[in-house]
């Protein structure tokens, strides 16, 4: 085994610090009241491998993945359920070594039978099976080893495997008829806290106090509200909310409140906006159309203005940065977008000003976007392109650029679990479809040989090195031959406050993805929150 | 009194929403680097969070406020004046038909059928918007004219014109309309105004256009920055205002017709107890 | 009862249009749900699975005529289908959960008001020339007033600058639901303000629609009549004038039933309440045709009834409706 990713020290030193304190001072903490997603009512349905209905938490609090990776420093893999794991067959067979004397909430040990019945239920019911994996075989080796075998090489899927399929207990799971539609309205987990309280407005977790990591977690109790996106905002302003993910119009007033070091945000990059250029338009096909209008936007305005300085200018790569500097080719990594106007403008001599007439199509209720979309169509203006904005409503825009009808749009990448995997989204012909046809990646319809050579290179291979290279040859294809334009990164929100808790990540110590939105992410935040000595 | 009053706000609105624009000829959409400024002699009404001139906005959106109200109000009473008078008039099977169809439309809950038409539309432009409010809010109108027309039916000259041979398309529009116009009217404004306001409802829910300013599009935009949380007020009131006053301009014309028409209901002292005139 | 019987018929009627334009209309428009749900992941669906989701949300190919009787087969069993949005929840169970608290609240606050408005109404009517005149044009400038606007202001100012009501939610943090005397006074406690925000921007139209039709009533000669004989005049404003001018009033008030529950949309989503308002909505966001059509039905079923109810209290009211044919 060439590479086991070993970050156990955070674990174990962890570990051994709380040992001291009993449960007991845990108890008498304050509960956290914590908003995820805007939602008027919450369903009973706890199964992890629901997309939109299920109740947030399902997955990292109740049910926990065999790894656990950090968006935010790509390439850190914790152990969690799994302690290591190992590729063989050319990339086609995994196999996990699990974590010895973890006990399910209702008692029962947690053993190599509950993860081949996991994924062995991922491939006998495609709807839940999200990650497209190709599983041919899930089976018990001994008590803590399992082996998955896959159709085809999957490598690349590590992330989706290892971090984003919570493991179910087999025992229970097993009785039920249809997983697909099983609401596991009693859930029982491996993970730090257990559902304890559900109602339609308002549901409670309460620690597993046989967790197995030692001491955690400090935070005994979780209360989940429903908030709509509206009411969220007169609730963090209230200060009913501990810990929220939201878009708040102007944070200083509304949030902070004069309190910067109780009222705290952190806003790490989780993707890359970029303006999509329809390259079946013959005009927009042209590199130095692109170029131009590149070079026209102002970046720092549309942060300033439009996305109100939560963010920041993307990277020329578009590769999220801080973090993702090693899949950066070193010739651009300090490289930065600059408007010049007097450039744009003799890169566009050569074409028909009268082709430079375009639609932007926009999401309405995506307000900053909007706004976004305005300043754009003000600075292309000054070079001669005339831009009308159109805003239409989310479905018709989702359909629209599936399908290819449109000049431009703006469109969010999510950077995934390391910057290749926003690039495989964003570039990778096999996404590429006729105009008319629905893609689901690939919007803009890039086509080109070397890009999809190197994405096929890091496909099939599971050393870092060669990894980071093939993603650093699709950064400077980002660069050079601008396919799509980044804009800013799309922030990850995350409000916290800090005199009930501390310990939450922060930019000089981005352990997890600090937004309670994001699974497993946020329950490695819970473990790591710690009582506030007052 | 109260027609001179309405009529005096509606003239006011109309003045704007017409010459208003070519006076200002800003860009209503055009940003600057003034987010969130208070009222000022430079922006009157002070600015949005993108620094959009609240005025300049409030001048344009009238045009497609009123736009919108006028435009599904129009065809709302053109199908309302053409299922009513119709029906009415002809009676019979086709009558038969026609109530249960505005009865059906008068049944069925408004705002929700709104809503679930918009949610499908494609396209959210002014012209559609306007046609889902249009589609909605016919019936009344009909249910209203279908009454009215069978009494005028038995009058005198519409007897006569039948007796010298006229078609019934031409008793019906020449004969019979005229008649009704005062009615017409009424239902005319009330639909304006309904329209008005299930057009500032869509855009608040976000199922409206939203890259054209309207005063619902403001109010989305307002609430959506949170403006009366960061009190930033003078983005927030002066659209719900502008929407309220035409409406109150609109109601008191209607009801200075309906005065006309019916004296009692005038608040003026009168003798309780008179003579029917 | 041959009025009652061909008014049954009108309304069963109605529903069947109200239940097949619910099949059309979602069939008759484009979009996918799925795609939608695959965007709203912002990517964390793999499209390899995407055919598989249409497949457990039912997404059928099947042709129209086929689909309609299944429609109609499964309406017939009360089986409104499952939700995308809730998936796998049932669009009943998300109804039965929703529709109470939105009966509690707009229903009881559009009886406060119908019953508050129609007093005023009548006395503003028989009072003409005082100083309740003066409520006409708060009235009607109420009665143009956007309704979420007003909301959002009485909001702004007794929950958040006051902080006298709670803006949001329909119980309180740290109450779960049950039988409690602290659970129904979280509840009533949460229910105060939209309803008083529902209240002042419904009652001004049964003010004015009553005024009018009350002081058309007082022309009347049985009016004049009995104010002739002498009789008190509160006697007269309620048991002679008011009575009768009631009528048309209740017909109103149950075709309006139709604008409270739509109306409850606004309310809900600026009290972030858990009604049928806002799952309505929730169902349009995201394109969950069954969720809508479960929902539009409900609520047109509800007017319906609501409307019969009303013909059998003009029934009740009015001896004249036994013999009108129309």
């Amino acid at each position: 085994m060439k590479r086991i990713l070993a970050v156990l020290a955070a674990l174990t030193v962890a570990g051994c610090s709380s040992g001291g304190s009993p449960a007991e001072t845990g108890t008498s903490a304050p509960p956290l009241v914590i908003h995820a997603i805007d939602a008027g009512t919450f369903q009973e349905d706890f199964n992890p491998y629901h997309l939109e209905g299920v109740n947030f938490g399902t997955s990292g609090m109740i049910h926990e993945t065999l790894m656990y990776f950090n968006k935010l420093k790509p390439g850190e893999i914790t152990p969690w359920l799994a302690l290591k794991y190992e590729w063989a067959d050319k990339g086609k067979s995994l196999t996990f070594t699990l974590r010895q004397g973890v006990k399910w909430t209702d008692g029962q040990p947690f053993t190599a039978d509950d993860v081949a019945f996991t994924f062995q239920m991922l491939k006998d019911h495609a709807q839940l099976n999200t990650s497209a994996l190709e599983i041919k075989e899930a089976r018990a080796l001994a008590p803590d080893k399992v082996r998955v075998d896959f159709k085809s090489t999957s490598y690349a899927k590590l992330y989706n495997i290892a971090g984003g399929s919570p493991i179910v207990p087999k025992h229970l799971w097993e009785k039920q008829q249809d997983p697909v539609t099983f609401t596991n309205s009693k859930p029982v987990g491996t993970g730090p806290y257990k559902l304890s309280k559900f109602s339609a407005q308002l549901y409670e977790m309460e620690k597993n106090p046989s967790y197995w990591q030692p001491g955690k977690p400090e935070v005994p109790l979780l209360r989940f509200p429903a908030y709509t996106a509206n009411a969220l905002q007169t609730a963090l302003q209230q200060g009913e909310v501990d810990w929220a993910g939201a878009f708040v119009p102007d944070i200083q007033k509304i949030f902070v409140q004069g309190k910067p070091e109780q009222n705290k945000f952190f806003f790490p990059p989780e993707g890359v906006v970029t303006l999509l250029p329809n390259l079946t338009n013959p005009v927009l096909a042209k590199p130095e159309v692109r170029q131009a209008i590149s070079l026209a936007v102002d970046r720092d305005k549309i942060v300033k203005v439009a996305e109100r300085g939560y963010t920041k200018v993307a990277h020329p790569t578009g590769v999220p940065m801080p973090g993702g500097e090693a899949y950066v080719p070193p010739e651009y990594k300090d490289a930065a977008f600059k408007v010049d106007v007097e450039k744009a403008k003799e890169l566009l001599k050569g074409v028909d000003p009268a082709q430079l007439k375009f639609t932007l199509l926009v999401p309405s209720p995506f307000t900053d976007w909007v706004n976004a979309a305005q300043l754009i169509r003000e600075d292309l203006a000054k070079v001669g392109i005339t831009v009308e904005t159109r805003g239409v409503a989310f479905q018709d825009w989702v359909s629209k650029v599936g399908k290819g009808n449109y000049d431009l749009s703006i469109r969010a990448t999510p950077s995934g679990p390391t910057p290749f995997f926003q690039m495989r989204q964003m570039l990778f012909g096999g996404l590429a479809k006729p105009v008319g046809e629905a893609a689901t990646g690939n919007y803009e319809r890039w086509k080109d040989a070397e890009t999809d050579r190197l994405i096929d290179a890091y496909a099939a291979t599971e050393d870092l090195a060669e990894q980071q290279q093939a993603t650093q040859g699709l950064a400077k294809i980002m660069v050079e031959k601008q396919p799509a334009l980044p804009l800013f990164y799309s922030p990850s929100w995350a409000q916290y406050r800090t005199d009930k808790y501390v310990g939450w990540p922060s930019e000089q110590d981005p352990y997890a993805m600090p937004s309670p939105y994001t699974s497993p992410d946020a329950a490695v935040v819970l473990l790591h929150l710690k009582p506030a000595t007052k | 009194m109260k027609i001179k009053i309405g009529a005096g706000i509606l003239v006011f609105f109309t003045l704007m929403a017409v010459f208003g624009p070519l006076l200002i000829g800003a860009d209503p959409a055009a940003t600057s680097d003034d987010g969130l400024q208070g009222p000022s002699a430079a922006h009157w009404l002070g600015t949005t969070q993108t620094g959009q001139d609240i005025l300049t906005q409030i001048v344009y959106g009238a045009r497609v406020s009123m736009g919108v109200g006028l435009l599904s109000a129009v065809i709302a009473n053109v199908f309302a004046v053409a299922v009513g008078l119709v029906g009415g008039y002809l009676g019979g099977a086709v009558d038969e038909v026609l109530s249960v169809l505005t009865n059906i439309f008068l049944v069925l809950p408004a705002l929700p059928l709104i809503i679930v038409l918009a949610g499908y539309l494609p396209q959210r432009g002014v012209a559609s918007v306007a046609v889902v409010i249009a589609v909605t809010g016919w019936a009344w109108g009909a249910r209203v004219l279908r009454a009215q027309t069978l009494s005028v039916r038995r009058r005198d000259f519409v007897q006569a014109a039948r007796a010298s041979g006229e078609g019934a398309f031409r008793i019906i529009f020449f004969e019979i309309l005229p008649v009704l116009l005062p009615v017409i009217a009424t239902s005319f404004l009330a639909t304006v105004v309904a329209a008005i306001l299930a057009e500032a409802g869509l855009s608040f829910l976000g199922l409206a256009d939203l890259s054209t300013v309207s005063w619902g599009s403001m109010l989305y935009f307002a609430q959506n920055g949170q403006a009366l949380l960061i009190g930033a007020w003078w983005w927030f009131i002066p659209p719900g205002l502008c929407i309220a006053l035409i409406g109150t301009g609109l109601a008191l014309v209607n009801f200075g017709i309906d005065e006309i028409a019916n004296p009692r209901l005038r608040t003026v002292k009168t003798v309780k107890v008179k003579a029917r005139t | 009862m041959r009025f009652l019987a061909r008014r049954l018929g009108f309304y069963l009627l109605t529903a069947w249009a109200a239940v097949t334009l619910n099949f059309l209309i979602p069939r008759l428009m484009p979009g996918d749900p799925v795609e939608l749900l695959v965007a709203r992941m912002k990517g964390n669906v793999d499209p390899a699975a995407i055919d598989a989701m249409r497949r457990a949300f039912g997404i059928s190919d099947a042709n129209l005529w086929q689909q309609y009787l299944d429609y109609l087969g499964n309406l017939a069993q009360g089986e409104l289908g499952r939700s995308i949005t809730f998936f796998p929840t049932e669009v009943s169970t998300v109804i039965a959960d929703s529709l109470p608290w939105t009966v509690g609240l707009v229903g009881v606050a559009t009886l406060i008001s119908y019953l508050v408005g129609t007093s005023l109404g009548v006395l503003m009517a028989w009072k003409r020339g005082t100083w309740l005149d003066g409520v006409l044009p708060a009235a009607t400038f109420m009665h143009a007033v956007p309704y979420f606007w007003v909301a959002l202001a009485l909001v702004f100012v007794f929950g958040v600058t006051l902080q006298w009501f709670p803006v949001s939610r329909a119980y309180g943090l740290a109450v779960m639901p049950g039988f409690t005397g602290e659970f129904a006074g979280s509840v009533l406690y949460h229910a105060a303000l939209p309803a008083v925000t529902i209240v002042v921007a419904s009652m001004a139209d049964r003010i004015l629609g009553m005024r009018n039709v009350m002081v058309t009533t007082l022309g009347e000669d049985y009016v004049v009549m009995a104010e002739a004989k002498g009789l008190t005049s509160r006697r007269v404003m309620w048991a002679y004038a008011a009575r009768n001018a009631i009528l048309p009033n209740i017909t109103s008030f149950a075709l309006s039933l139709g604008f409270v529950v739509g109306g409850s949309v606004l309310t809900e989503i600026v009290f972030s309440y858990p009604g049928i308002g806002s799952m309505l909505l929730k169902g349009v966001e995201n394109e969950d045709f069954p969720l809508m059509q479960g929902i539009f039905l409900v609520i047109s079923l509800a007017v319906l009834v609501a409307n019969f109810l009303a013909d059998l209290a003009y029934v009740v009211l009015d001896p004249r409706t036994r013999q009108e044919s129309e």
